[in-house]
């Protein structure tokens, strides 16, 4: 098959357009040819996966440099999971997407062309995001991390619930900050690696050797150590951004609460935790002086974040706020887990970012679920036993939250030992007491997860059914069966993680500096 | 090249002028069909031109040259065309937007329709004049008659406050060219070989007369770019203007400073604007602030779009002179081209965003963002054309825009570290266009207001701008390919990389 | 073959349990049976182990990248161990089959029971720590799962007195809990065990670089490596914080009691027989490799003083909540927590041993404790369900008189009760003796100390033993019973018969007190026996055999008869005899009421739990919510705003009335101007046209200037 990835990549951008105008025409069942489309790109992605452990395509992109496609032991959980996930909820849209746009427009013209709009943000959205794991050129890694900003902000300023206007602009705003101040880390060091190591300026991350193996082709060992130090500020302040950390993160709970719940299944799953990726692809792999400068600070970042996202979730009474602020708190872990300095505690955090995509994802779906079946029902305190109604869901629910609180055998577990045991051998590799009480500490908080996601499970599906919700039934298959299949792939991933780390912890040694 | 190629891209739209004058006083339908012929077939040239430029990878050096035929004799002011990499991609994006705003005007001018349209090719023509003219004079004399159509624009299809607008729009430029006429003459007087003929000029001229000549230079070229605080016409020439003449204003007239700039500053008087780069670049960073900040707080929507432009056009002064005084090629190659590709896409992307003005304007017959509202709902084909303009303006890296940005911003980089601090200018454009969409697309529409949608061809229109820079994002070697040659060219007779 | 045993064993559980709700669609009876028959398959093939001599070691690669296998390891410790979990839970299984009849969401049971069969055996089985953690956490979210099996939350499945039944409130909390509730509870609070044991594992991996037991065994270097960093101690506890947790040992033991919540099948099973356990069998599978680990660098075995003490106090602390205990499962759970107590005590002992031969002796009476405990617990439990079944109520003080209702259940329960009680001949006197033996003859100063605990211990738990059984079979029958026999004449279905229980039920419970009294009647063989095949275990470990022979240690001896002597009587004039009644005493003197409700309110430890960790928590996230959240971050965002606009609106006055300003004069000037061209009739283009001449002629008069220019 000719050049994979850029199928993989660009199809999706390139046949949006015939969806919208097929939307038109069929409302909301575009989604299947949507689904048909992500479908036929995952096959793509998992086909190049078995070509080569590093597999990729350059493309001469003069002036630029290369614009290059990798899909090596790091970017191969990623790019998996956006798919997989973008692929799954292509199907969950068709109903809940249906019945969204039905409460906002009445004509079904209006509606399809809605529909339409719809999928085709969405191809794109996901597009994006994979683009931007796969990228091997800055500049083109910062265009497609915007172009996955772009789609995501329209979907939730078109489709949205609540003051979606104000909640998109502040969505943009942030994080399109953030971006930006990422880019001026990137820019800052290719110009200064160029100017000190006196070789011609490039945004090229790898280089083709002659011998066809991609090597490190920015040298920032030159630059002095002032400048790492404030490019390690900026990229780092630029991508927690992204990852909703501490102080960071208030866009987060707007956004994801307000946006379309497939939306925010991908969001808050795929696209924030992005920010872990590019924070390897470009800290740990061209800056390592930066990452030995600044990784103790940012552990303990990650550990408030992981505790204050916990808190907040106990808090919460609207069930999309809660996923958004444990959204919050599983992205410290991964921070915490890139932190740990230790190749398996890094590869941790990678499959943290896996384990919580499949599990926030099947949270959120069921509870658009519940919102499409109650009738827009978000409060929890209104809820409650309604395992009873739906009983497929509360399984899946169960299942996701198990997987956020890292239980075996799902692979929030795999996860979850990963980035402890990396943080641990790292604090002791360096014999850095603090760093190993901090670990402590971390793993004493993960109780406070299983407190509110048990807590949660009991409000939401056990306890006394109210009168209101008698005559809730379980949802059609289109949403169901997307769930369960996520859940037998966390399960799948948790009993056999060697799908990914086999080529993953390679991968994320060699970043380390072997 | 026997076939006098830059002449007829001069000579056909204004020739065609006036037959298009002529038939519209037949029938009006007539005169507008026609110049779209006109404005087509120069498209068409100026592809030719500019495509036998890419492929020969003559960015640097000056083709397609006619001349020096002597014209009045004895004073040095000859005949000379030719084209570079700067002059063949204004003179592509000159040819497109004329097109494009022949389309746009079918709708949008119902008066006077025949002098309209001949005003409009005689703009076209002698704008591609000022690209391609080699002899200072020549470069004048253009540079003046552009003045002509565009003062009749402003004043006769313009709004109530037109008069004030034309006026304020004509004494600045007109002062400022004359200002920058008396810097040619001192260039002329004080130089051997006496002659306005700019590949002869070349490094031959006196630093001290660089240093008076860019001072005059910078009062001409600064009031079109503009830099601040020359640039209080725009906004009101802007409003004032109907929306076709506000893509022109943007798009091209601007578009003649930062060309006079590069090709004047930097080619002719290197060596002062090397030694004094920085102020250059203070201006330009004072007008990139400047405008974002001034735009952010606009009620009227065509005005916040000028204000834009004048952000824009900001990087272009930046980028060219960070570059020219840049202490690497490889930034100083970023800086110029940088500068170029800007104002190449900052003609595509404000063009689209005027246009819409205008028929925002025209349908909801307000331009005033407080009052319109609802837009996603009233006209949902016009938001999302807005939207996707808007993404354009605040240069996302959808577009090209962003290229030439961050390429302007590391060329500053490499001059001094702290312009890294432009990073926050692209922070600034994006969030007053995100507010304004906020305001007027996002919100709620009000109560029995009923707007009319864009229809079809117009909306095609629109997104035709879009096009171009859609391309040069993914292939941006289109344009630096015959681009950068130029910028190291300068570069290096500027004695950099030495 | 030998090699698919074990996998056999907890594989096939598990594929039971995912099957289950395909043949649910077949048919409920289908789906009922066929869960019993895979619980069955598993207890066979458990069984086939037992005969082969040789350890089974069967492995493959899980993660290889990091060097990970899974594994199973049959040794005569997870033999052992395996085929006690294995029967009891088959019995348990057949047993539910009447308990659980006509109950909704069966499917969701068998799922679960069968589940957690296989990941308990995976506990036993596995041969390294992170697979076994696997096990450890899989059966954790079965036991949330099936406490929380009523999750609709009725009055009726709580565990604990509603304050309208007349319940206590302790600091104005009630003490009564809804399924879910205790679920979740149980959830929690065993997640913090793991937590610890999570650490402890994770470290001690940084330093062996292996999970596996055997590997762990062989080359104990890590050992000196951990106690260099100071870490050895540490570690060690940390781990055994996971069965803390699990086992329901101080300070982590509140939640067993509430545990009581899920139906009666499931408390006999996990609650009692088998999961409550694991904690024990952890300790007994990194016992021997921490007591070389601790002889490598010999330090002091700090490790073991803190299990003992923790099995003695946690031991004594259950006793004597049992002792007050109004729901018969209460007491139960109680006595379980306090019997697993003692078995820590002695695996604690075993490691306080001057010399390694002796580590077999308290190595064994853990052990053998363990599966005693096991059988006669299991049994009990089976017995109160179905008391609960016939009466349709868990309080003690509903029953009595039942012993000519329900003879059988009588029968069988009196028999497992006097094994609890420690009464020879049955089993739970030799296992218990064994205890107090390898206590007595730990080498520590502290070794009377926690004997006499033991003891103690012992003493309370005949007295509630019997207060148990007391109640429930002696006496008056109580009013509610009367009313209800009434009830039942009146018209005949109630949903409770007062009468013996089905087949199904009453067979499995009285196979296991006669069990009881079989292991008894063949004490010291079995004890023997089984202390050899552990001594020849712990030889893997370099455990010198001593080959002692079974020998009563008469202080031991002593101290449990006395125990006997003491408890017996007084629980028999009180409460078989009932001679005196209780509430009088009690009530007689203020010391022992407040001595009373102090112990009804578990000392109060649960109460303080809940105000520290479930209400400080909340305060505190409510505290930050309020004030950080919404107080300073939500702003931020509009704080920038805001300025950003302020200043542009500046920048826009600025130019208003600055530049504008400046630039308006010039406009005056220019309209005056132009308005003197238009004097002379020029339009604008002409004015402007004269300025352009006006220019030429500048130039003009610069050439005549110089006129070197015009030569040329």
């Amino acid at each position: 098959m000719i050049n994979p990835l850029l199928q993989a990549v660009f199809l999706p951008i390139v046949l949006s357009p015939i969806v919208y105008l097929v939307g038109r025409r069929i409302g909301s069942r575009v989604g299947w040819f949507s689904f048909a489309i992500l479908a036929y790109s995952t096959l793509l992605l998992i086909y190049s996966a078995s070509l080569s452990p590093d597999y990729f395509e350059l493309y001469s992109w003069q002036p630029f440099g290369v614009f290059g496609l990798r899909l090596d032991g790091l970017s191969l959980p990623f790019a998996i999971t956006i798919y997989l996930l973008s692929t799954v909820l292509a199907v969950y849209s068709i109903p809940y997407m249906k019945h969204r746009i039905e409460e906002e427009v009445k004509d079904q013209q209006a509606a399809n062309s809605k529909h339409g709009i719809y999928h085709l943000l969405y191809l794109v959205y996901a597009a994006g995001m994979l683009g931007t794991v796969l990228a091997t050129n800055l500049i083109q890694f910062y265009i497609f991390f915007e172009i996955m900003l772009i789609p995501s902000y329209l979907l939730i300023a078109e489709f949205g619930y609540g003051d979606r206007a104000k909640i998109s602009l502040m969505y943009f705003l942030w994080t399109h900050v953030g971006a930006l101040l990422l880019l001026a880390g990137i820019l800052t060091t290719a110009f200064l690696s160029s100017w000190y190591s006196g070789r011609a300026l490039t945004f090229d991350m790898v280089t083709l050797l002659p011998s066809g193996e991609l090597v490190k082709n920015i040298d920032t060992l030159s630059i002095p150590f002032g400048y790492i130090q404030a490019i390690a500020i900026l990229i780092t302040v630029g991508l927690f951004v992204k990852l909703a950390s501490f102080g960071l993160h208030i866009w987060l709970p707007y956004a994801h609460a307000e946006a379309p719940t497939p939306i925010s299944a991908l969001l808050s799953p795929a696209m924030i935790g992005i920010g872990g990726y590019a924070y390897l692809r470009i800290l740990l792999y061209l800056l390592p002086s930066a990452y030995e400068y600044i990784f103790f600070a940012i552990s303990i970042w990650g550990l408030v974040t992981i505790i204050y996202g916990g808190l907040m979730a106990l808090m919460q009474d609207d069930v999309k706020r809660l996923l958004a602020y444990s959204s919050v708190s599983q992205m410290g872990y991964i921070i915490f887990g890139v932190a740990s300095a230790y190749y398996i505690g890094v590869s941790g955090s990678v499959l943290q970012y896996v384990s919580h995509g499949t599990g926030k994802a099947i949270l959120f779906m069921t509870a658009g679920c519940i919102i499409l079946q109650a009738h827009g029902l978000r409060s929890i305190s209104k809820m409650g036993g309604l395992a009873r109604r739906l009983p497929i869901t509360a399984t899946a629910a169960l299942l996701g939250f198990l997987t956020i609180m890292g239980i075996p055998p799902t692979n929030g577990f795999q996860s979850e030992w990963m980035i402890f045991y990396g943080s641990f051998a790292g604090a002791i590799e360096r014999g850095d007491l603090a760093k190993l009480i901090i670990s402590g500490i971390a793993l004493f908080a993960t109780p406070l997860t299983a407190g509110y996601s048990l807590w949660t499970m009991k409000r939401i599906f056990f306890g006394r059914l109210p009168e209101n919700l008698h005559e809730v039934r379980e949802a059609p298959p289109t949403i169901t069966v997307p769930l369960l299949f996520l859940a037998v792939v966390g399960l799948l991933i948790g009993i056999y993680p060697t799908l990914f780390t086999e080529r993953l912890f390679p991968a994320v040694k060699i970043l380390l500096g072997g | 090249m026997d076939f006098p190629i830059l002449s007829l891209l001069i000579f056909i739209p204004i020739v065609g002028s006036i037959v298009v004058y002529l038939l519209g006083r037949v029938r009006e339908r007539l005169c507008e069909l026609a110049s779209l012929v006109i404005t087509v077939v120069v498209f068409a040239l100026s592809i030719y031109m500019y495509g036998s430029l890419l492929t020969s990878k003559e960015g640097a050096s000056f083709s397609f040259i006619e001349g020096p035929y002597s014209w009045l004799s004895g004073f040095g002011v000859d005949y000379y065309l030719g084209v570079d990499g700067l002059s063949a991609s204004l003179i592509l994006i000159s040819s497109i937007l004329s097109v494009l705003v022949v389309l746009g005007s079918w709708d949008l001018i119902t008066e006077k329709k025949p002098i309209y349209y001949f005003l409009i090719l005689l703009f076209e023509g002698s704008i591609i004049g000022v690209f391609c003219s080699l002899n200072l004079i020549l470069f004048y004399v253009f540079w003046e008659i552009v003045l002509i159509p565009m003062f009749f624009f402003i004043g006769v299809w313009g709004g109530p406050r037109r008069k004030y607008a034309a006026m304020k729009f004509l004494i600045f430029t007109y002062v400022g060219s004359v200002v920058m006429l008396l810097g040619f003459i001192l260039i002329y007087l004080f130089t051997t070989p006496n002659t306005f003929n700019i590949p002869e000029l070349v490094g031959k001229i006196p630093f001290w007369v660089q240093l008076l000549a860019s001072a005059a230079t910078f009062a001409g070229f600064g009031v079109k770019l503009p830099v601040v605080p020359l640039h209080t016409w725009l906004p009101d020439a802007h409003v004032e203007a109907p929306a076709p003449i506000s893509v022109f204003l943007a798009g091209l007239l601007l578009k003649m400073g930062g060309y006079g700039f590069v090709r004047v500053n930097l080619g002719l008087l290197a060596d002062a604007s090397r030694q004094y780069a920085w102020i250059f670049i203070a201006f330009g960073i004072l007008t990139m602030f400047y405008g974002a900040l001034v735009a952010m707080v606009q009620r009227d929507l065509k005005r916040m779009i000028a204000l834009t432009s004048i952000n824009h056009m900001g990087f272009v002064l930046l980028g060219s002179f960070a570059g020219i005084s840049a202490s690497t090629t490889q930034a100083a190659v970023y800086g110029i081209s940088g500068a170029v590709f800007q104002m190449f896409n900052h003609a595509a992307a404000i063009g689209i965003l005027f246009m819409l003005s205008g028929y925002i304007h025209e349908q909801a017959g307000t331009r005033n963002i407080d009052e319109l509202k609802g837009l996603r709902v009233g006209m949902p084909k016009t938001a999302l054309v807005l939207i996707l303009g808007s993404l354009a303006g605040m240069s996302v890296p959808m577009y090209s825009s962003f290229l030439s940005e961050w390429m302007v911003i590391l060329g500053a980089i490499s001059v001094n570290r702290w312009y890294a601090l432009t990073v926050l200018i692209p922070i600034l454009t994006v969030a007053y266009f995100l507010w304004m969409i906020k305001r007027t697309v996002l919100s709620p529409l009000p109560e029995h207001t009923h707007y009319h949608d864009l229809h079809n061809r117009a909306m095609v229109g629109l997104l035709l701008y879009l096009v171009p820079l859609f391309l040069l994002l993914i292939f941006p070697s289109l344009l630096l390919g015959i681009v950068d040659p130029l910028s190291l060219s300068l570069y290096q007779a500027a004695g950099g990389g030495r | 073959m030998n090699e698919a045993l074990p996998w056999l064993v907890w594989v096939l559980p598990i594929v039971g349990a995912i099957l289950t709700p395909i043949f649910a669609r077949i048919g409920d009876r289908v789906r009922d049976y066929l869960a019993v028959l895979f619980s069955l398959a598993s207890a066979v093939s458990a069984a086939l182990m037992i005969p082969s001599k040789e350890v089974i070691h069967s492995t493959f690669d899980w993660i290889p990248s990091i060097g990970l296998k899974a594994g199973v390891l049959a040794d005569p410790l997870s033999i052992a161990m395996a085929n006690v979990v294995a029967w009891i839970s088959f019995l348990i299984m057949v047993y539910s089959l009447g308990y659980m009849k006509g109950e909704p969401n069966l499917t969701r049971y068998w799922f679960f029971m069968n589940f957690f069969i296989g990941n308990m055996q995976l506990i036993v089985l596995s041969d390294n720590l992170l697979q076994l953690f696997f096990g450890w956490e899989g059966v954790g979210l079965c036991s949330y799962a099936l406490i929380g099996f009523w999750h609709s939350d009725e009055k009726k499945y709580w565990v604990g007195t509603p304050v309208e039944e007349g319940g206590r409130r302790a600091w104005g909390r009630e003490q009564a809990y809804s399924p879910s509730h205790a679920g979740m509870k149980a959830f929690i609070t065993t997640r913090v065990g793991d937590s610890a044991f999570l650490i402890g594992l994770l470290i001690l991996y940084t330093y062996s670089h292996t999970f596996s037991f055997t590997q762990l065994a062989e080359h104990t270097d890590w050992a000196s490596s951990l106690a260099s960093a100071g870490l050895l101690i540490p570690v060690t506890i940390l781990i055994f914080g996971g069965a803390v947790g699990k086992s329901a040992q101080f300070p982590l033991q509140e939640w067993l009691p509430d545990a009581m919540a899920g139906p009666t099948s499931v408390s006999a099973l996990i609650h009692a027989a088998t999961m409550v356990k694991a904690g024990v069998f952890l300790v007994a599978r990194v016992g021997p490799i921490f007591y070389n680990a601790f002889q490598a660098v010999n330090a002091a075995p700090l490790f073991f003083e803190v299990v003992a003490w923790i099995g003695a106090f946690t031991a004594f602390l259950a006793a004597t909540q049992a002792v007050v205990g109004r729901e018969i499962k209460k007491v139960l759970a109680y006595s379980t927590v306090s019997q697993i107590g003692y078995m820590m005590l002695a695996l604690g002992a075993a490691g306080l041993v001057s010399e390694g031969t002796a580590f077999a002796g308290g190595f064994t009476a853990a052990f053998f404790h363990l599966m005693s405990h096991a059988v006669f617990k299991a049994s009990l439990f089976m017995a109160a369900g179905a008391l609960i079944h016939a009466c349709g109520s868990k309080y003690l003080s509903d029953m009595g008189g039942l012993r000519s209702v329900m003879p059988i259940t009588f029968i069988s329960m009196l028999l497992a009760s006097a094994s609890l009680a420690g009464i020879p001949p049955l089993s739970g006197f030799w296992s218990k003796d064994a205890v107090l033996a390898a206590v007595w003859e730990a080498s520590t100063p502290y070794a009377p100390i926690l004997f006499a605990l033991a003891v103690v211990t012992a003493m309370l738990t005949v007295f509630y033993t019997f207060r148990m059984i007391g109640l429930a079979f002696f006496g008056e029958k109580s009013q509610y019973l009367k009313e209800l026999e009434h009830k039942h004449d009146s018209h005949s279905e109630a949903e409770h018969h007062l009468g013996e229980a089905p087949k199904v039920m009453w067979i499995p419970y009285t196979i296991l007190a006669v069990a009881s009294l079989a292991i008894g009647v063949a004490g010291p063989f079995v004890e023997t026996s089984l202390h050899e095949s552990l001594e020849h275990y712990l030889h893997e470990f370099g455990f010198e055999a001593a080959h002692k022979g079974f020998e009563i240690n008469p202080v031991a001896l002593g101290g449990s008869i006395a125990a006997l002597a003491i408890g017996l009587p007084i629980g028999y004039y009180i409460y078989i005899a009932r001679r005196a009644d209780p509430a009088k005493i009690v009530n007689s003197s203020s010391l022992l009421r407040a001595l009373y409700i102090f112990l009804e309110n578990r000392w109060y430890i649960n109460t303080l739990y809940y105000a520290i960790f479930v209400d400080g928590l909340a305060r505190f996230a409510r505290i930050v919510w309020r004030g950080l959240e919404l107080g300073v971050i939500d702003r931020w965002s509009d704080a920038t705003a805001l300025a950003s606009i302020v200043s542009s609106k500046a920048g826009n006055w600025f130019d208003k009335y600055i530049v504008d300003g400046f630039i308006n004069g010039l406009a005056y000037v220019s309209a005056l101007f132009s308005r003197v061209c238009r004097r002379i009739q020029t339009g604008v283009t002409q004015n402007y046209l004269l300025v352009f001449a006006i220019g030429v002629v500048v130039v003009l008069i610069i050439l005549v200037l110089n006129p070197s220019l015009l030569l040329r």
